[in-house]
């Protein structure tokens, strides 16, 4: 129920036009586009390459966790039944044999390239299962953030503006009940309440857009709401912070002597500066949702990434283990990486510090 | 005399702090006419700024109330009004301007669109003839490529810039009262006597009326055409800017006249001891307020507030002093 | 006291109280300002006694909790068994009372993982900084790229089920937040003029860690500790849950909603009892860690998230 390091605002920026010159500053000398643009292009290739080396560390630890199965790793994958031939393919199969920097390379140039190895239980390629499952978890993680973002902007700003009232300790009461809900928990006291015998919500698995698209909103609408609800609670609480720290600013109270409207007020002023901050509370948010998969889609009964991750783990399917981990942890680094651009993008002054020069 | 634009009476402010309900401006009067600029002075927490905040119906919810009194503006009381009636006077008929012009304007909406603002809300301009307004604004209050400028964001520009156009903003809508709480303090004096000068062109041209709220008795001197002296939370002095700094009636008046620096510097510098009270200390002085201070208290100072009276010598001149001894102390005032 | 010159208060001028003078010990005047909160004291009231009765199981449940009666399967809440029992006849409250000693057991134990392989990293880091720095951020980093169930269900996969192995992957998964938040708390401490005092009067380097930095680095440290103990709850939860954690015959919550999950067709009610002492433990957590918060002074800000 923390919160990671908050974007530092308003009154620390330096302005780039020095104090004491007055109204009469020269116009200052425009930058060419090229010099712009060739900035921004190093920024964004800066980005890349650092999140590429983070990339690269999370494949090791991927990879590593062949490191911990504890005994021989082929016996132990094999499983208990196994005959001394199952257990040779096994080691086989995996290339136990070969040094470990060999398996690494071996492994890692194949992820890169799409391949992901071979299930052992399945035989089938563990690229091509998850590729099968992705929509259903990525409807699944959408309807989660929709639920989230709107939870979350629409109660945390009522809280932060109404901060110290009734509205604000009854959100929060409510907000820390969501986080404190264990998401299966929540899915299934949906399905017995609320799905059961009822013919709006059905109460297990996911439809897919072809069957239609009213039949695949219905499917996930109890399932996005299980999910969606620990990270509302979270978010909430951060957009209700961020919006608190924004409303006793001096340009809000200055934006009320202009007799603007309430709302313009919310919009405008409140919710702009705070932009930045709840889309980067989301884009944590949406990190843990992906975990969340797991559990609901266990629950719901969803053919997904984390239904087949769990399955995995229950096989003790190594290569299966691998690969849902490694994709998993790519969409967290994509995710954090678009989070890292926007907020970039959305604050003028980080946009002209990327530029460099003055207008 | 024509009536004020603005009459403050019996202005009660309240605080919570300590627990309980404590006032940190007290039965507070003042009148505003038009074409005139008023000095509100004071020291920090004398409860200055909280007045013109109380006007505009702009105190910090929760902490802070009005508890009584009333702000007549053309006919309403401010302070009685409802929201949304207040916002439609707030921009339109009487504005102000705050202290540090980096943090009240927006820093991510550019420059111009913030001046175009109120002329959007009130009076109804599309967004095309409100930039154009706003550009016109932005020269008219010394903006050099008022159009270029108009496209920046506020951290763009520099202090005494930003300032410019936090009042291009609150003029925009052609308000007739302008609060101005402290608008140069955050300034280099330089760019001070500049924005000084703008307002007072502003005001000479237009029909504005400006309450100048400042700690600092110089810049007032040379703006103001009168000026109200306050201290923990009450008026203690009112009168013209000439008379009172020619000669003030009140003991904290001419203690703050004396400790403001000159440029011919004396060898002894002056200044008041001791500070001014708190809430909670408040609770315990059933007198005149100044007077642990004061240089020419008596003990019948401590046992009752004093009224805000005219002076019996005033000479026709319109002045209230809030001192039992005002009229046989012989002060001594500074050239302006 | 000069008047220009002054700078002004800011537009709210309120005037400031006249404090009181007291030199009261740190640890005294944090312990008294969350006393001074209800919710912390409520809060507090329900783990303690969380804690109280997993300790006591033995005595206060009425029944044995793994004495089976094959036919009082699935009976109805009654007084012998006030929350009914399960499929093999056993009573749920007994059953809830002693999962409470190994939901909260598991939780302190992952908590205590998490901080172990977390602080000393981060101390290291902070201090040190250079390429050390470099190196354990990037890897903190790396774990951090993981959703937290997901990389918690992995390892506990690879090192096979049961309740260790799973509070073991739940304080690996955790303890990149320690490393962050230490690392962050030594870096403001280290360029704090009193460190820089101590420095300069000689005090050797392990004294200043122990003596000054490490004392001002406790209070967020211990906020995120109870804010972790919650999540590493729900994370044990979601393994046993699963199937990952505790293993049959055991049973904490997490597996009893496991179990009355699988018997849903035929009994709504066992569902509900774990579920709500998980997050009615997990809300006190959370409400104690805020009082935390705020009798410390920390703004929503300080502690990394979970």
């Amino acid at each position: 129920m923390t919160l990671h390091e908050t974007e530092p605002d308003v009154a620390t920026v330096v302005p780039l036009v020095p104090e004491g010159s007055d109204g009469a500053a020269a116009p200052a000398r425009p930058v060419s586009r090229a010099a712009a643009a060739r900035r921004v292009g190093s920024f964004v290739v800066l980005r890349l390459a650092a999140a590429a080396l983070v990339l690269v560390l999370v494949s090791m630890i991927v990879f590593g966790l062949v490191l911990l199965i504890p005994g021989d790793p082929a016996v132990t994958l094999s499983g208990e039944l196994a005959s001394e031939d199952t257990i040779a393919a096994t080691r086989e199969r995996l290339g136990l044999d070969d040094p470990l920097a060999e398996q690494y390379l071996d492994w890692a140039s194949g992820a890169v390239r799409g391949d992901l190895g071979t299930s052992l239980r399945s035989g089938t390629s563990v690229a091509d299962a998850l590729d099968a499952r992705l929509p259903a978890t990525l409807s699944l993680a959408a309807g989660g953030l929709v639920v989230t973002v709107v939870l979350s902007v629409g109660l945390g700003t009522l809280a932060g503006m109404r901060r110290g009232t009734w509205v604000d300790r009854v959100v929060t009461g409510i907000s820390s009940m969501g986080i404190a809900m264990p998401p299966f928990w929540v899915a299934l006291l949906l399905i017995v309440f609320v799905a059961d015998g009822s013919s709006w919500f059905p109460s297990t698995r996911y439809t897919p857009t072809t069957a239609g698209l009213g039949p695949w909103f219905r499917s996930l609408v109890l399932p996005s709401i299980a999910l969606g609800l620990a990270t509302a609670g979270e978010a909430t609480r951060q957009v209700r912070g961020a919006v608190a720290g924004v409303v006793d600013r001096d340009y809000v109270r200055a934006a009320r002597a202009k007799g603007l409207r309430g709302t313009t007020v919310v919009g405008r002023h409140v919710l702009l500066n705070t932009a930045t901050t709840i889309v980067t509370v989301l884009g944590l948010q949406a990190t843990i949702l992906l975990g969340g998969t797991v559990l609901v889609e266990q629950v719901f009964n969803f053919q997904g990434i984390g239904s087949y991750a769990f399955r995995a783990v229950q096989d003790r399917d190594l290569p299966a283990i691998q690969g849902v981990v490694l994709l998993l942890a790519v969409c967290v680094l994509l995710v954090n990486l678009v989070v890292d651009l926007t907020t970039v993008v959305l604050d003028p002054r980080r946009r002209a510090a990327l530029v460099g020069g003055r207008r | 005399m024509p009536e004020p634009l603005l009459e403050v009476r019996d202005l009660t402010v309240e605080v919570r702090a300590g627990g309980a309900w404590r006032p940190v401006v007290e039965d507070l009067s003042l009148d505003i006419h038009r074409h005139e600029i008023l000095g509100l002075v004071g020291e920090s927490g004398s409860g200055k700024s909280v007045t013109a905040l109380a006007v505009m119906g702009l105190l910090p919810e929760g902490r802070v109330r009005v508890a009584r009194g009333e702000a007549r503006f053309a006919g309403r009381d401010l302070l009685a009004l409802p929201a949304r009636r207040l916002n439609a006077v707030r921009g339109a008929e009487i504005a102000m301007v705050f202290q540090d012009p980096l943090t009240s304007l927006n820093p991510l909406l550019r420059v111009g669109s913030q001046v175009a603002e109120p002329l959007r809300r009130h009076r109804g301009l599309s967004r095309r003839a409100a930039a154009a307004e706003a550009t016109r604004w932005l020269e008219r209050v010394g903006l050099p490529e008022p159009e270029r400028l108009g496209r920046c964001y506020p951290f763009e520009l520099s202090g005494g810039m930003r300032q410019r156009v936090a009042i291009a903003t609150a003029l925009a809508c052609g308000p007739q009262l302008l609060l101005a709480d402290e608008p140069t303090t955050a300034l280099d004096v330089t760019v001070q006597s500049e924005i000084l000068r703008l307002l007072g062109e502003l005001q000479a041209e237009g029909d504005l009326s400006i309450v100048f709220v400042s700690h600092d008795l110089a810049v007032v001197a040379e703006l103001c055409d009168r000026v109200a002296v306050m201290y923990a939370g009450q008026v203690v002095e009112q009168a013209p800017a000439d008379d009172l700094f020619a000669r003030p009636r009140s003991p904290y008046a001419e203690g703050l006249l004396r400790a403001m620096p000159r440029l011919v510097k004396t060898p002894d510098s002056y200044w008041i001891e001791g500070r001014p009270p708190t809430a909670v200390d408040l609770a315990r002085l059933p007198g005149c307020r100044f007077a642990p201070r004061c240089d020419h208290a008596v003990p019948a100072c401590a046992e009752a507030v004093p009224p805000l009276v005219a002076p019996a010598d005033r000479d026709g001149v319109d002045r209230a002093v809030r001192c039992i001894r005002a009229d046989e102390l012989r002060l001594e005032g500074v050239d302006r | 006291m000069t008047l220009t010159g002054v700078p002004a208060d800011g537009p709210a001028e309120i005037p400031s109280l006249s404090s009181g003078d007291r030199a009261v010990g740190p640890l005294r005047r944090v312990a008294s300002e969350l006393w001074r909160r209800r919710l912390a004291r409520v809060s507090g009231a329900v783990l303690l006694m969380m804690i109280v009765i997993a300790v006591l199981a033995p005595l206060v449940a009425p029944d044995d909790p793994e004495a089976q009666d094959l036919g009082d399967s699935l009976a109805s809440p009654s007084w012998a068994h006030p929350l009914a029992t399960d499929q093999l006849g056993r009573d749920i409250l007994s059953r809830l009372i002693f999962g409470a000693r190994l939901s909260l057991g598991a939780a302190a134990i992952a908590v205590a993982v998490a901080t172990l392989l977390g602080v000393l990293p981060g101390l290291v880091a902070g201090y040190l900084g250079g390429w050390v720095e470099a190196v354990v951020m990037r890897i903190t980093d790396a774990l951090m790229s993981f959703p937290p169930l997901i990389l918690a269900l992995a390892i506990t996969g690879v090192l096979g089920p049961g309740l260790g192995n799973a509070m073991t992957a739940v304080g690996v998964v955790f303890a990149p937040r320690f490393v962050r938040l230490t690392r962050a708390s030594v870096i403001d401490i280290r360029e704090a003029d009193f460190v820089h005092a101590a420095r300069s009067i000689g005090v050797a380097e392990r004294a200043i860690l122990g003596r000054h930095v490490l004392p001002n680095a406790l209070g967020p440290l211990v906020v995120q500790v109870t804010v972790t103990a919650g999540f590493a709850m729900l994370a044990e939860a979601s393994l046993s849950f699963l199937g990952l954690g505790v293993q049959p015959p055991e049973a904490s919550w997490g597996s009893m909603i496991g179990e009355a999950a699988r018997l849903i067709s035929r009994t709504k009610l066992l569902v509900i009892w774990p579920g709500l002492a998980i997050t009615v433990t997990v809300l006190a957590l959370g409400f104690l860690g805020d009082s935390l918060r705020q009798a410390l002074g920390l703004e929503q800000g300080s502690g990394d998230d979970a």
